[in-house]
């Protein structure tokens, strides 16, 4: 892997992404989100970070994911449906290279959207919060970053796989259904088909690390790690796991989706 | 070292074969123009080349290079017009062609690249606004960044107007000049008769003749017909018969209809002619490589074959011709 082609592909995909009518506004609508949650706040007699923690949690659960899978989806799939790959492809690079590249690319986009919005929501912490507890706010921002991260790389993944717009959005859209919206859903469901069917009792560890798979479970995890009690410490399974389930998340769907676009034919 | 080197190369997509047992070889500052209508597997065989394919079997290589296990090696030095190409709606053309700058390593000009296919005045606007034609020229641009010592074009006339086919026939011109070796696919005759040193000819999949453009006219034409009319009907054409060159002569009242082989005997007749009687007009016509095209290829598309009657015609109709 050569870093300065890496950085090329990058940065063409990064100067091409900024320019999208579709990521610039759900990337200013996060950031809106964040700075809102947190300066609405000193608008109350006490504002306080745990409780802007709280309330940016429950925003960050459904949107992040939606920021993530737009700006990441369309990565390689886009170009593949459009025919700009074979530009990108008959360039003296190499396709992890550009696979690299484009992780760069979308990842910082995402980044950059949330950063900002935490930047802002800090001036306002500092400004009007009677206690500025700042390693908190950033210990949050951190672990948002990574739960964006985990579905950054889903939609790098499964952008990498397939061949067409309409494939990578139909993949991304189930990811965000099964995954975000219906995982409450998914292990009672599972739970009572074992049971009914196959008289099986899932519980124990092995069962409650399948429950918190998801994303939102994982990030909901993590954030235990945040000093003070923000969040609730939920039993056996610790904020380590939930960080570990993300960094997998943000990993593994690429390495698969780079694994398939290598030897795909590209036409 | 030969600058492309196909053997035996062969890709199926499942059932369909798109190149079956593929051979031929390109040599070092030639023009090779790549012919075949289209689905004769011309692009295939580019994309496996480029590295955007694998081959099933067989193999090529390019500037020395194997083009699966250093197809970076061979994208290095190769400068790519893909076909059909879509360029990035939300960039620039300057923006392109310094991309193209940064992912080759090397330090060109944009501007200067960006003035000599002619879409200068249009460099800083998104190129999702431009024209076939300038995505066509932008996209030849960045293929010339870095001075490659290979031009893949393929089919670089889709989408040009007749200006455009002669800045790319100029430039392929200026880059034969510079060592560079040229490889184009088409399907439109005239412009690879006009630029190539020789061609090949792709047939469902399989190279069916390559030669240089003179040679597959004498090996498979009749040549240049020339008719003639006359003042008088001619009382024989023993003379003409007898130049060198002259392949067959007939006769219809006061027209005079010659094959000729070779330039010089055009120049010949004529004034042998003019000799024994006296020319109150004449026609010269090549047969021309669509023609050729279609012995070879055995593809008549209705465009072609009113073509080809055309220049048949006036030499068959009489039944002189041998082909």
């Amino acid at each position: 892997m050569n870093l300065s082609r890496v950085r090329a592909v990058a940065a063409q995909d990064f100067l091409d992404v900024r320019r999208a009518r579709l990521v610039q506004g759900v990337a200013s609508m996060y950031v809106l989100f964040v700075t809102a949650v947190f300066a609405g706040l000193t608008l109350t007699s006490e504002p306080s970070v745990p409780t802007g923690i709280e309330i940016a949690r429950a925003i960050a659960i459904l949107f992040v994911p939606l920021v993530a899978l737009i700006a990441g989806y369309l990565a390689v799939a886009g170009e593949r449906e459009s025919g700009t790959i074979r530009f990108l492809l008959g360039y003296p690079v190499t396709r992890n290279e550009v696979v690299v590249g484009k992780i760069l690319s979308r990842m910082g986009i995402v980044l950059l959207s949330i950063l900002v919005g935490f930047v802002l929501a800090t001036v306002a912490v500092l400004v009007e919060y009677p206690e500025p507890n700042l390693g908190m706010l950033w210990g949050f921002a951190a672990l948002t970053c990574l739960f964006a991260l985990s579905y950054v790389g889903v939609a790098i993944g499964i952008s990498a796989a397939t061949a067409t717009r309409s494939r990578a959005m139909t993949a991304v859209i189930s990811v965000y259904f099964v995954f975000t919206v219906m995982w409450n859903a998914v292990p009672p469901l599972v739970q009572f088909v074992a049971n009914y069917l196959f008289d099986v009792t899932l519980d124990g560890t092995l069962w409650m690390l399948f429950s918190s798979l998801a994303p939102p479970r994982a990030f909901g995890l993590s954030l235990s790690a945040l000093p003070g009690d923000a969040v609730q410490a939920p039993p056996v399974l610790g904020w380590e796991t939930g960080v570990i389930l993300l960094v997998l998340w943000a990993v593994g769907p690429i390495l698969l989706g780079y694994w398939w676009f290598s030897r795909s034919d590209v036409e | 070292m030969p600058a492309i080197e196909v053997s035996a190369l062969t890709k199926r997509f499942g059932e369909v074969r798109a190149v079956e047992d593929l051979s031929f070889t390109v040599e070092e500052g030639e023009v090779f123009g790549f012919l075949g209508p289209n689905g004769a597997g011309k692009s295939t065989a580019i994309n496996v080349l480029l590295g955007y394919m694998s081959p099933t079997s067989g193999g090529a290589k390019v500037l020395g290079h194997d083009v699966v296990e250093e197809s970076r090696a061979i994208r290095e030095r190769t400068g790519v017009l893909p076909e059909n190409v879509s360029v990035y709606d939300r960039l620039t053309g300057r923006e392109h062609v310094e991309s193209a700058i940064r992912m080759k390593g090397v330090d060109d000009d944009p501007q200067a690249l960006l003035e000599r296919v002619g879409i200068a005045d249009a460099a800083d606007r998104r190129a999702g606004g431009y024209s076939t034609g300038m995505a066509q020229r932008l996209a030849l641009a960045t293929a010339l960044v870095g001075e490659p010592d290979l031009l893949v074009l393929d089919e670089p006339q889709s989408g040009l107007d007749p200006t455009g086919m002669q800045d790319v026939r100029e430039i392929v011109r200026e880059e034969v000049r510079n060592d560079t070796t040229v490889f184009f696919s088409s399907h439109i005759l005239p412009e690879v008769e006009a630029v190539s040193d020789r061609v090949g000819m792709m047939r469902r999949g399989e190279m069916a003749a390559v030669d240089t453009v003179g040679s597959l006219r004498d090996r498979l034409s009749a040549g240049t017909v020339l008719t003639a009319t006359m003042a008088d009907p001619l009382p024989d054409t023993r003379t003409i018969d007898a130049i060198d060159g002259v392949r067959a002569v007939s006769t219809d009242g006061a027209t005079v209809t010659v094959t000729c082989r070779t330039d010089r005997s055009k120049v010949d007749v004529i004034s042998a002619l003019e000799r024994v009687g006296r020319i109150t007009d004449f026609t010269i016509e090549e047969t021309s490589l669509e023609e050729l095209f279609n012995i070879v290829t055995g593809e008549q598309t209705e465009e072609t074959a009113d073509a080809t009657d055309e220049a048949v015609q006036p030499a068959t109709a009489d039944g002189g011709v041998a082909r």
